[in-house]
Formats: C-alpha cells, sequence, structure tokens
C-alpha cells in the first residue's frame, strides 16, 4: 500500500495555543484511519489540514505524493469527501439536490446524477422514490447522516474526511452507522480518515488508530497493537476506558434487544398501576430507568427476569436472554 | 358612515387611479431599493468595517425627516416622480441592507464549512446555499421596507407624484374629513395586503420565490412598455396649486379647451403642489400649463428691473411686465382673469356697520383695536408693515397660524385679519375684505401660465381659454370658493355650473 497522505513536522499555531505540534503522520491509500483522542487534542485540526480548510503554519502535506499546495484548490476538495458531525445538509435542497452537488460542479451529465443519486440511496438504505425529493427536516438524524455520507462518496473520491460524524445520534442509530461505514469501505475501498473522541468506536472501525493528546500523536497502530502494547498509561487508561464497557453502558441503548411497550405511568407505584389496569404486560415487570447502567441491572434482572425500561426515545421491555444475547453480540465485535 | 360611503362613491375614480399610482411607485421604489442595498450588503459581507459603515450611513439617511428629503432633492432633480422616488428608496435601504447583512452573517458556520468543503466556487456558494437560507430574513427586510414606503409614499402628492397622498391632502385642504379617512384607510389596507403577500413569499421555497419575483419583474416591465406605447397621442395635461380655487379654474380650463376641440383629452391634476414645483413642472415638460397669477410672478417667479419694480409699486399693471418676463423664459402668460386674488384685511360685516368702515383709510381712524395676522403677513412689506406706513394703521397685532384666524375673528376675540380677497370664508363667517384705497397690495389676477411654444402649437385652446379674461369677480370667486369649501360639491359641477350660467359654455345636447 502506497502513502495517500504524509504529514511531515506539521504543525499548527492559533495565536499562543499550538493546537498540532509537530507532526508526522502517514494514512495509506484504502485504509480506514481513525483519529482519537480528548476534547481539544487537535484531532479536527488535523482533519482539516487535509483539505485546506485549515492552513498548517509549518511542515508539509503531501497528497498522493504531490505537495497539497500544488493542487487547484476546488479540485482537491471535490476529490477529499467531507462529512461533519453537525451533518449540515443543506436545508433548502432536497435529499437528492444535496447529494447531486458535487456530481454537478464536475459537470456529470444529467442522467449519470440522476442514476448516481439513485443507486447511492439504495447503497445506504434508503429508498429512492420515497426519499429522493424530501427535504432534509423531513428525515430523522440517522437518515440524515446517511445522506451526509452519501453526499461526500457519491462522486467516489478517492480520500473521504469524517469529523465525529455519529457523535450527535442515539446508540442505535450509531451503531447502524458504523456498520454502513464498514460495509461500504469494504465494497468501495476509498482511503477514510474518521476522528472520533470515543475509544470504542475507532476500536470498532479502524484499520489502524491514532491516539491524540493536546497537539501531540501519542501512538497509531491497529487496535490490537495498541490493546497490546500501551504507548503509555495515557494510551492504557483510554484504551482501558473502551474495554470496560459492555457492562458500563446505559440500559436505554439495549433498546435493538427489547420489546417496545406502552407508555408507563410516571413516579413512585408505576408499576402497581400498570398491573391494576392491565394495560402493560401480563407479568409485573419493574420499572427501572434507563440511565442506570447495565451492571446496576443485573441483579434486579437476577430476581425477576424482566425489566421495563423508562428510555427519552421510547420505554421497552428487557428480558434476561435479551442481555446475554447482547453481551454475546458485543464479545464478538471486540474480539473481531 | 354614510358620508365616507358616499364619498368614496363620489371618488371611486379617483381613488383607482391614485392606488394605480401609489402601488406603481412604490413597487419601483422597492425594486430599486433591492438591486442597490441585496448586492451592497453580500459584497460588505467580509468587510465587516464597511458593513458597519454601511449600516450607520443606512441609518442616518433613514432618521432624515422625509419631507426634508423631498426639500432636499427638488433643487437637485426636479418635482414629481424622480424625487419621491429617491426618497422612497433612501428610506428603503437600511431594512432591506440590515436584513441582508445580517441573514447571511447569520448563517450556521457549519453550512458555509461544508460549502467550502465541497469545493463550491464564491458564487455557487452565494447562489446555492447562502442566499437561500437568508431569504426568509432578507424577505422580513423587504417587507419592513415595503410598508415603510408605502406610508412615505403619501407624501409624494406634497410634490406631484400623485399617489393615495393626493385624496388624504385633498380631504385636509378642503376640509373633508372622509376623503382623508378613505386615502388613509386605503393605504393602510394596500401596506397591509403587500406585508401579508410577502410573508407568504417568506415561507416558499428558493425556486418559487425566484419565480414570484420574476414574475413581478416581468409584470411591470410590461406594464411599463405598454404605459410608453399605449400613451394617448394628443393629451394635455393641466395642474393646479392646493385649494379649491385652483381645482375650479382647471375644471374651467377643460371644460372650455374640451368645448373646442372634443377630441383633446385632457388630464387634471389638481392639488398638484406649491408654487416652485408647478412652475417647474411647466418648464420640464411634466404639465402643460397651470394657473397663476400675476403678482407671484414678479415677485418670485422672475426678477423685474429696478424700474418695473416701481412701477408696479406705483400700481401699474403687473400683467404685462409678467408676460414680457416670461417671454425670455421661454413661456407665456394668457389674458388675466378680472378678480384680484390679493391680501386683504378683513373685519366682520356687524363690526363695519357700526363704525362705517369700508376701506383701510376708514379703519385707520379706529384705535386700540386687535388684529391677528399671519407671521409672514405680519412681517412683509406689502403686508402690515406697509399698512403702518402707508395708511399709519395702529393695530395691537397677535401672531396667529392662518388656519385660525377666521374662525377666531368669527368668535370676536379680535376684531381684524388678513386674508386673501377671494376666501370662502369670508362669506361663510359674514366678513368683509375691506378696499385698499390707497394701493399697497399688489395686484394678483390669475392666467394660465404655459410655454410659449406650446401656446404656439395650439391656438385653438389659447382662443378657448382667453375667453375667462376679464371674467370673473372677487364676489363670483367667494361664492365657488364657498360652495366647494363649505357646500362640499365637487369643483368641477361648480365650475360647469358657472361658465353654462356666463354663457361661457353650451349645454351639449
Ligand atoms: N479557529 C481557531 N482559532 C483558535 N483556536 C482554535 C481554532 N480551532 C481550534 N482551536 C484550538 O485548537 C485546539 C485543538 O482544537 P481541535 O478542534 O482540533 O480539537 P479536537 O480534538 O477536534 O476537539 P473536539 O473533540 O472537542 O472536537 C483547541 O485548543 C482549540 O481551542
Ligand atoms: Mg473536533
Amino acid at each position: 500500500m502506497g502513502e495517500m497522505i504524509e504529514f511531515s513536522h506539521v504543525t499548527k499555531q492559533f495565536a499562543d495555543n499550538t493546537a498540532v505540534a509537530d507532526l508526522n503522520l502517514a494514512i495509506r491509500a484504502g485504509e480506514l484511519f481513525v483519529l482519537v483522542g480528548t476534547s481539544g487534542s487537535g484531532k479536527t485540526t488535523t482533519l482539516k489540514m487535509i483539505n485546506r480548510l485549515v492552513a498548517p503554519t509549518s511542515g508539509t502535506i503531501t497528497f498522493d505524493g504531490k505537495a497539497l499546495g500544488d493542487f487547484n484548490l476546488r479540485r482537491l476538495r471535490w476529490d477529499i469527501g467531507y462529512v461533519l458531525q453537525q451533518i449540515a445538509l443543506f436545508p433548502t435542497m432536497t435529499v437528492g439536490q444535496n447529494i447531486a452537488l458535487i456530481p454537478e460542479m464536475k459537470k456529470w451529465p444529467r442522467a449519470k446524477v440522476k442514476q448516481a443519486v439513485d443507486e447511492g440511496l439504495r447503497s445506504v438504505g434508503l429508498d429512492p422514490k420515497t426519499y429522493r425529493d424530501r427535504l432534509p427536516s423531513e428525515l430523522s438524524g440517522g437518515e440524515q447522516q446517511r445522506i451526509g455520507i452519501l453526499r461526500a462518496l457519491v462522486a467516489r473520491p478517492p480520500v473521504i474526511l469524517m469529523d465525529e460524524p455519529f457523535s450527535a445520534l442515539d446508540p442505535l442509530s450509531r451503531t447502524q452507522l458504523q456498520d454502513l461505514v464498514l460495509e461500504l469501505h469494504a465494497r468501495l475501498g476509498m482511503t477514510i480518515v474518521f476522528v472520533t473522541h470515543d475509544m470504542n468506536e475507532a476500536m470498532r472501525l479502524g484499520d489502524r488508530i491514532a491516539v491524540m493528546k493536546e497537539g501531540h500523536l501519542l501512538q497509531v497502530g491497529t487496535p490490537t497493537e495498541i490493546a497490546e502494547a500501551p504507548a503509555n498509561t495515557f494510551v492504557a487508561d483510554f484504551f482501558a476506558s473502551a474495554q470496560r464497557s459492555p457492562l458500563s453502558v446505559a440500559v436505554a441503548s439495549l433498546a435493538p434487544y427489547g420489546t417496545a411497550v406502552a407508555e408507563a405511568g410516571e413516579g413512585p407505584g408505576d408499576s402497581d398501576a400498570a398491573q391494576r389496569s392491565g394495560a402493560s404486560s401480563a407479568k409485573s415487570a419493574p420499572v427501572v430507568s434507563g440511565q442506570m447502567t447495565l451492571s446496576e441491572l443485573l441483579p434486579e434482572l437476577a430476581e425477576s427476569n424482566h425489566v421495563t425500561v423508562k428510555a427519552q426515545e421510547g420505554n421497552f421491555e428487557l428480558s434476561a436472554s435479551a442481555v446475554l444475547r447482547y453481551l454475546a453480540d458485543n464479545e464478538k465485535e471486540q474480539s473481531k | 358612515m354614510k358620508d365616507v360611503w358616499q364619498t368614496f362613491l363620489d371618488q371611486r375614480g379617483a381613488l383607482v387611479q391614485q392606488l394605480g399610482q401609489h402601488i406603481e411607485l412604490s413597487l419601483l421604489a422597492l425594486l430599486v431599493a433591492v438591486v442597490i442595498a441585496v448586492p451592497l450588503a453580500i459584497w460588505a459581507q467580509p468587510h465587516k468595517r464597511a458593513a458597519n459603515f454601511l449600516l450607520q450611513l443606512t441609518g442616518i439617511l433613514q432618521t432624515i425627516p422625509s419631507l426634508a428629503v423631498l426639500g432636499l432633492l427638488i433643487p437637485l432633480v426636479g418635482i414629481g416622480n424622480p424625487p419621491t422616488l429617491i426618497a422612497l428608496v433612501i428610506y428603503a435601504l437600511l431594512p432591506i441592507f440590515q436584513n441582508t447583512y445580517v441573514g447571511l452573517d447569520e448563517i450556521d458556520p457549519a453550512y458555509k464549512e461544508a460549502a467550502e468543503a465541497f469545493g463550491m466556487s464564491r458564487w455557487r456558494k452565494l447562489v446555492k446555499v447562502e442566499l437561500p437560507l437568508a431569504m426568509p430574513v432578507i424577505i422580513g427586510g423587504i417587507r419592513t421596507a415595503m410598508v415603510l414606503i408605502i406610508g412615505t409614499a403619501t407624501l409624494g402628492a406634497f410634490i406631484g407624484a400623485g399617489g393615495l397622498g393626493t385624496m388624504i391632502m385633498t380631504g385636509i385642504n378642503a376640509n373633508i374629513p372622509a376623503m382623508t379617512f378613505i386615502g388613509a384607510l386605503a393605504a393602510a389596507l394596500l401596506a397591509l395586503a403587500f406585508s401579508a403577500g410577502l410573508s407568504v413569499l417568506q415561507k416558499l421555497r428558493w425556486r418559487q420565490v425566484l419565480l414570484v419575483l420574476g414574475a413581478v419583474v416581468v409584470g411591470f416591465g410590461g406594464y411599463g412598455v405598454y404605459q410608453a406605447v399605449a400613451a394617448p397621442k394628443d393629451e394635455i395635461v393641466i395642474a393646479g396649486k392646493m385649494g379649491s380655487e385652483p381645482s375650479i379654474l382647471i375644471n374651467m380650463y377643460k371644460l372650455l379647451i374640451q368645448q373646442a376641440d372634443p377630441s383633446v383629452q385632457v388630464t387634471l391634476k389638481p392639488n398638484f403642489g406649491q408654487t416652485s414645483f408647478l412652475y417647474s413642472a411647466v418648464q420640464n415638460d411634466k404639465i402643460d400649463l397651470y394657473p397663476e397669477f400675476t403678482g407671484t410672478v414678479v415677485t418670485s417667479l422672475v426678477k423685474p428691473s429696478k424700474a418695473q419694480n416701481a412701477a408696479i409699486a406705483a400700481g401699474s399693471d403687473s400683467y404685462p411686465i409678467a408676460k414680457s418676463l416670461l417671454n425670455k423664459e421661454g413661456l407665456t402668460l394668457l389674458t388675466p382673469m378680472k378678480y384680484n386674488n390679493t391680501y386683504a384685511v378683513v373685519v366682520t360685516q356687524a363690526f363695519a356697520k357700526a363704525h362705517n368702515i369700508k376701506t383701510i383709510s376708514d379703519l385707520a381712524r379706529e384705535r386700540g383695536l386687535i388684529a391677528g395676522f399671519d407671521v409672514e403677513f405680519n412681517n412683509r412689506q406689502d403686508g402690515y408693515k406697509g399698512l403702518q406706513k402707508l395708511y399709519g394703521l395702529s393695530l395691537n397685532v397677535k401672531t396667529m397660524s392662518p388656519d385660525l384666524r377666521y374662525s377666531v375673528i368669527h368668535s370676536g376675540k379680535i376684531q381684524v385679519t388678513d386674508g386673501y380677497s377671494t376666501d370662502s370664508q369670508i362669506r361663510q363667517y359674514n366678513l368683509l375684505a375691506l378696499q385698499d384705497d390707497k394701493k399697497l397690495f399688489p395686484i394678483y389676477q390669475g392666467a394660465p401660465l404655459m410655454k410659449a411654444s406650446f401656446a404656439a402649437k395650439h391656438p385653438a385652446l389659447v382662443k378657448a381659454l382667453n375667453k375667462l379674461g376679464g371674467r370673473i369677480t372677487e364676489t363670483q370667486m367667494q361664492k365657488m370658493n364657498y360652495e366647494v369649501n363649505v357646500q362640499k360639491r365637487s369643483a368641477a359641477s361648480v365650475a360647469k355650473a358657472f361658465l353654462l350660467k356666463q354663457g361661457l359654455l353650451k349645454e351639449a345636447k
């Protein structure tokens, strides 16, 4: 594999604040490269230097072997897809128009654009007839970001940049979209540079992961390399936070494993009320808050086998076997 | 209420015409303001300091009273539509500029970043992303501007631009509140209608907005072309100053001209403006003629020589002097009418009888009288100052607004006031205009003023108008003014009745 993007001795200074310090990094063609780090560590700045939204203070960046500055700026950007955390689908354009933006600038023939839009919509799991002419405001957050990704890749750029694209989504949509990214990457083989502050997400997606802290690159390696040989305690802790996860997740995020139920009442005595009216489940399942962690829920579950979880996205019933299924899935994921 | 309805029925035609003028002027002003302010705000986007400067500038422009703007513009661009249009545009700039600037400035930076990262050109970004996003705010600004323009455009009537202000002002001048009410109501409804229309536009999608705007521009352009092409060939435009008297006179002109040649189309513009507006309107071919007074010509419009001034002061006829001086300007004044509409010293008939007073000399014998004078009259050499010098008149003078003096003398608080010899109130309140036996006041005789070239081209018209030469006495004019101002008859019907009675007009069979 050749180097697609190479940073050498790149520094970015904002007034007296060094956002990125002497960065040396090579991103290979076709890999899904994840930049991970705490808030303010310089991930976004690094990413934006690739499509020249930010100019480095010193150092050089090459794209496909050529200095970035040598490219025609607009053509360079047509070859680098961009997905934002804010999604930023243009609200005055339909879904179809949003997707067609770059192909139109590239002067593709109409028929080809239309075909690409429709095929693209199908490839991200949305029916073209239903979605093409809708406005972004008529889509859920998860659907919007599917379009955001599609908009970035429809013209088949060799590189796509994604800046925390899923951090505003609910846990279920996030998992589904991570799967989508993995699937698209496997099928299309472009280079993806993906920024996140979530080590779980990094481990799940990354071919290789770069860990950043306060403008410095701490370690670059495959998820296994980082797990087995963290460069320092910061990386180790960061990694460990991800490993602890299966039992420390909020119960609400297990919604896909539960079965949705009608709205339960508020306040104490909920379960009694539900029982008397007979409107809820047949058995008296205790009601728990979706915000409690899975480990906190385990004793309760051992007791009653069923719980009703109150969550913002809708209440659902969770059984002990569903929780086991979740843990099994999670284990499979981690060891992949 | 019944009154309003009746007035509405009477004025329907005028209302529709003025509404049309009002809409035309307002839309044109709005269009010009948009064409200036929107690109300026776009340009100012990356120039914070220039933007601030422009915001303050347009803000300052807006604080200048609209009448002052019109006054300042008249010496520069004359009267009629141009100064009104400019004034309206000046007012509309701020809301449109401000909203466009703010609308663009407040776009979520994520959209700007996305557009940038997708490699859009500056133009494409503007047209595809930024303007559509800012459109509701921009249209909000246009809405504010529209309401402002429709309100301010009523002032256009002051300087001959027509519009609904004409109805409002005619109502005020002729003391017909119902007419003022109808004009104001129509202006308010128009503003509401436009505002509602624009609020619908605000909710539409970008493309639909463009479509509607395009339709307005095309429709407007088409209407303009139609107007230019379909304008009648031989149209004579006659204007008059404020008030009932000029309105009655121009109606007589119209009747006489059409009697001579029924195929001529005569358009009247009553209450068109003050002396200087009308004078420059004739010079600029905005109107063809208007009734003017010999005295006004020699005191305000042309500059007589010393010898001529002396002759006028000695009481010689100012008409030949006025006519010859106007000729040098390429203008002419037809034969004047009989009545002399000059300053008058006015007392009640009861007072005159009791003290046996007929002339100003008679009045000068009396002592300790209280007079209510208009400020200007009080200070003029051909006003109270001259009266003191020539007649030795000595009065206890209180200055007051001209609209008040007749009702005050009627109430008995003063014994003497100033006025014009043909004012209808003289008849209405049983007053008497004293004879100026020592001839202090200059002679103001009315006659049609027009370009000499126009007169040469229309000999039949000149002949028709000269029929009024030497006609109409002061009492007759007072009576006609009374009929219009107090009895609320239309100027047209009063003019027609007079001409018929005098045998100047033959009833059409
Ligand atoms: N335009 C800017 N002007 C000044 N300082 C900036 C600018 N952009 C970023 N910084 C600073 O540079 C540092 C790195 O910012 P950056 O956005 O790259 O962090 P990040 O890793 O993406 O953080 P987060 O996870 O919060 O998005 C921060 O201290 C930030 O305050
Ligand atoms: Mg960031």
